[in-house]
């Protein structure tokens, strides 16, 4: 990952050195420091004196950190306590969220996780100069809510295929969908499509019958619907 | 709330200085102007208004059970 950079100069090695941390807005333990030029005093510190220059790199520890800050503030309203704990990989931070009362963090069908993530996702971006992504998990609601998906799906689609009919769930959010999708197709003889508009899109899944199967037709058709839908969407929104 | 609002807004805009938020209440609701500067009037609203909308929801979260709705306006 390419992290931020600047060269800075400054009487001694020490100043030029904190002249970079400041100018990054971060701490010494937080930047790698390559040194340019040592800098000379000269002679009695007034003939030929040369500034230091040194190369300064940002660790991945000044984003966490800074994240960090910006969780702690937000929090500071919130009335009980929480932890947040951030690590980067790749070019991703995850940041984890544990405490009390953080139910009410994960809002209904996790849609304050959601505006949490987004927000984050805009405050990391304004941070560095390569596009990275926040991935929010809190009291480890996602893993639960996957295994709960995963249940359900296969649960309908065994549903399906000992009564032979098409099975219609509930509606779902677009990353639910694509969880049940991915089950979907670990069995042969069955299907799996989304019908309907958001937010109330819900998932299909039904046998697969050879004969009467055009998959290119319903392609056509599916893009079609869902240019449609998408329309109707917009308009929809509040 | 309207620090924590202001803190949030300074932290995903270009211009922090040019942020300004008035806060008043009608109909038992609370209302924040957010002043922006141009630029960043788009970065606030986002797409499909998806980032105003995931600040009020965030914000409506953090105050908890107070029940006080609060409105969210955007102007230059």
């Amino acid at each position: 990952m390419i992290m931020k950079t600047v060269e800075v100069s400054g009487n001694s090695l020490k100043e030029a050195v904190n002249n970079a941390c400041k100018s990054l807005d971060a701490t010494e333990e937080e930047v790698d420091i390559k040194i340019i030029d040592e800098g000379s005093k000269g002679f009695f510190g007034i003939f030929g004196s040369k500034n230091a220059v040194v190369n300064a790199t940002l660790k991945p520890k000044h984003y966490e950190r800074k994240i960090l800050d910006f969780l702690n503030t937000i929090s500071e309203n919130f009335g009980s306590e929480v932890v947040f704990e951030v690590s980067m990989r790749n070019r991703t931070f995850h940041v984890t969220i544990n405490g009390d009362n953080i139910s009410r963090l994960i809002g209904r069908h996790g849609k304050t996780v959601a505006a949490l993530e987004h927000i984050l996702n805009i405050y990391a971006n304004r941070l560095t100069d390569v596009k990275v992504n926040v991935k929010v998990d809190i009291g480890g609601y996602k893993d639960d809510r996957k295994e709960i998906i995963e249940h359900i799906a296969h649960k309908a689609a065994k549903n399906s295929l000992s009564n032979n009919e098409k099975i219609v769930l509930e509606p779902m959010f677009s990353y639910e969908r694509r969880i049940v999708h991915e089950v979907i197709t670990k069995y042969k003889n069955l299907k799996s499509y989304s019908i309907g508009l958001e937010p109330y899109r819900k998932v299909v899944i039904d046998i697969v019958n050879k004969k009467y199967d055009k998959p290119k037709r319903n392609h056509n058709s599916r893009s079609q619907f869902q240019k449609s839908e998408k329309m109707n969407y917009n308009r929809n929104k509040d | 709330m309207k620090d924590t609002l202001i803190y949030i807004l300074k932290g995903i805009v270009k211009d922090p200085d040019e942020i300004s938020v008035v806060e008043y209440d009608e109909n038992k609701n609370k209302i924040f102007e957010i002043k922006a500067s141009e630029e960043d009037v788009g970065q606030i609203i986002g797409k499909d208004g998806r980032t105003i909308k995931s600040i009020n929801i965030l914000l409506n979260a953090l105050a908890g059970s107070s029940k006080e709705n609060f409105i969210l306006k955007v102007i230059r």
